[in-house]
């Protein structure tokens, strides 16, 4: 897989991620986060299966063990990242979401493996970038909603860094099958001890039924399954980065779909899309580095 | 991994309908259209796949609209996804010899002017056809369904084909078209595709960004007549 098709792959997925948003705002109230976990997870789950089921052959106590531990740091950021949309606006959820630009390379210097002069460079831009964006306010900190989208930036980021060890290791497929399914058996477990009629309490709908059905397919199946196979070819700095660029795709479908989005078309929203780009440019460069003579990962 | 045309035909149909029923509840214009992000799926199924999987993408969209836009006007939308298919297998092979992959930039860009191609060509084949064999002209439908099938062709047909013509998934494709019959000279073969484009591109521009009618307008039945003509050179 060259650069480019790589850089592609990431970029759908954030697209993917990005859109999500509209069909999460479209379940009812009273559907449990669990239970939107258990409904889309398990329809992927099942989906992928029904596609790939030949994987299941060459499954081993490691593959299973791996998928295992992906999927406690993936259902950690789901209901985290649920919780947080939850309470919030989509764009402040967005730029904390994002953090996660700032927490791996920092997760990264502690493991020793120094990111480069433009990762952090890039980093610091693109921050300022999504601060921009979002005429952030200090006082959307002091909510539970923000603290929740702070742990899901932080379990995400952990989860970039396991998926990048792991997917070089493992098939890709059959990672993100065995995530799907074991992160619906994890999120049914919690819904069933939240409420133990589980489906029999949700109001379905067709228009409820649809947005399930679309979050699982490409919010779960396509964007994990693409993820695995990115991250296998890639560096989690560079997924980070790509994935960083959500405010720009969201503001790009607030203007294409005006009704789906809250968002509005503002200049500080183009300045900050503008300055999220650049950072994105910033970090994928490398000539800070050959400034000072400095190497990639040169710690590593 | 290679398949049997058979099992090629299920899956592209299968992928059809577990991407188009959901979102037949996302109407932008009643009784119509709906978002559509299967609509991702013939370019890669044409490339993949060929004639079968146009066909079963043409088969695909029309059970999907039993589940809520089926009428006379299904017809075109048989024969607007065939061709969705048909149309990038076809062109792809007239600038290279290469089995359909990405790994090349310049590879890329020909993909995004096939699924522009074939974009302007199925958004024809519904407006100008709903006018011609229904009497209706509605413009937001050939805008609908041209940006509907460009957005998810590029934004979600191009990275489900990488995904699959990576080394770990490596999907096989069918070999290129046996003949061109009515594109024998190679040069012409070169060059119709780009004339015939650019005919429908200024259909495009007229209907977008002038808002021009085939009521009112004559010049468009002329355009239009001489696209029918390059497409079909191009498809037989």
């Amino acid at each position: 897989m060259s650069k480019t098709e790589n850089n592609i792959l990431l970029f759908s997925i954030t697209l993917c991620w990005a859109a999500s948003y509209v069909f999460i705002k479209e379940l009812p109230a009273s559907l449990s986060t669990y239970g939107y976990l258990t409904m889309t997870c398990g329809i992927a789950a099942v989906l992928l299966t029904a596609i790939f089921w030949k994987k299941f052959l060459h499954i081993t106590l490691a593959t299973l063990g791996k998928s295992a531990f992906l999927s406690l740091l993936l259902t950690l950021n789901l209901l985290f990242d649920k919780l947080g949309i939850d309470r919030l606006s989509s764009s402040t959820a967005s730029v904390l979401a994002a953090t996660s630009i700032l927490i791996v390379p920092f997760l990264l210097l502690i493991m020793k493996k120094s990111p480069t002069r433009n990762n952090l460079a890039g980093a610091v831009i693109i921050m300022a970038g999504i601060l921009i964006t979002s005429g952030f306010q200090v006082e959307s900190l002091l909510s539970a909603g923000a603290l929740f989208m702070l742990l899901s930036a932080v379990s995400s980021s952990v989860y970039t860094i396991a998926v990048d060890k792991v997917s070089k290791e493992e098939d890709p497929m059959l990672l993100s099958i065995l995530q799907m399914w074991i992160s619906a058996i994890f999120s049914f477990i919690l819904w069933f001890i939240e409420d133990p009629s589980t489906f029999a309490s949700v109001e379905y709908s067709n228009e409820m039924l649809s947005s399930i059905f679309i979050l699982a397919f490409f919010a779960k199946a396509y964007a994990y399954v693409a993820l695995m196979y990115s991250q296998k070819y890639s560096d989690p700095i560079s997924v980070t980065i790509i994935a960083s660029t959500e405010p720009v795709v969201t503001l790009v479908l607030a203007v294409l779909l005006p009704t789906a989005f809250e968002e509005s078309f503002t200049a500080a929203s183009v300045l900050g899309a503008a300055v999220i780009m650049l950072g994105a440019m910033v970090s994928g460069t490398n000539f800070l580095s050959r400034k000072k003579g400095g190497t990639v990962n040169e710690t590593e | 991994m290679k398949l049997s045309r058979i099992k090629q035909f299920f899956i592209v149909l299968a992928a059809f309908l577990v991407l188009g029923i959901p979102f037949k509840v996302m109407v932008l214009i009643q009784g119509f259209t709906e978002v559509r992000p299967v609509n991702g799926i013939p370019p890669i199924a044409g490339l993949i796949c060929g004639p079968v999987g146009a066909i079963a993408c043409g088969f695909g969209n029309l059970i999907a609209d039993l589940f809520g836009t089926f009428n006379a006007t299904s017809v075109l939308g048989f024969f607007g996804n065939m061709v969705a298919a048909y149309l990038p297998y076809r062109l792809w092979y007239i600038y290279t010899d290469e089995e359909p992959n990405f790994h090349k930039n310049r590879n890329i860009l020909q993909y995004i002017f096939i699924c522009f191609s074939a974009a302007i060509t199925v958004a024809w084949i519904l407006g100008f056809g709903l006018y011609y064999g229904f009497g209706q002209w509605m413009e937001n439908i050939y805008t609908y369904i041209l940006f509907n099938n460009l957005g998810f062709s590029i934004g979600l047909g191009m990275p489900l084909f990488i995904m699959l013509s990576s080394e770990d998934v490596h999907v096989c494709c069918v070999s290129g078209p046996k003949r061109y019959l009515l594109m024998k000279n190679q040069k012409l073969r070169f060059v119709l595709p780009i004339v015939y484009t650019a005919i429908m591109a200024v259909i495009f521009v007229g209907v977008c960004l002038f808002h021009v009618s085939p009521e009112q307008q004559p010049w468009l039945h002329i355009l239009s007549a001489l696209g029918a003509l390059g497409l079909v050179m191009i498809l037989v």
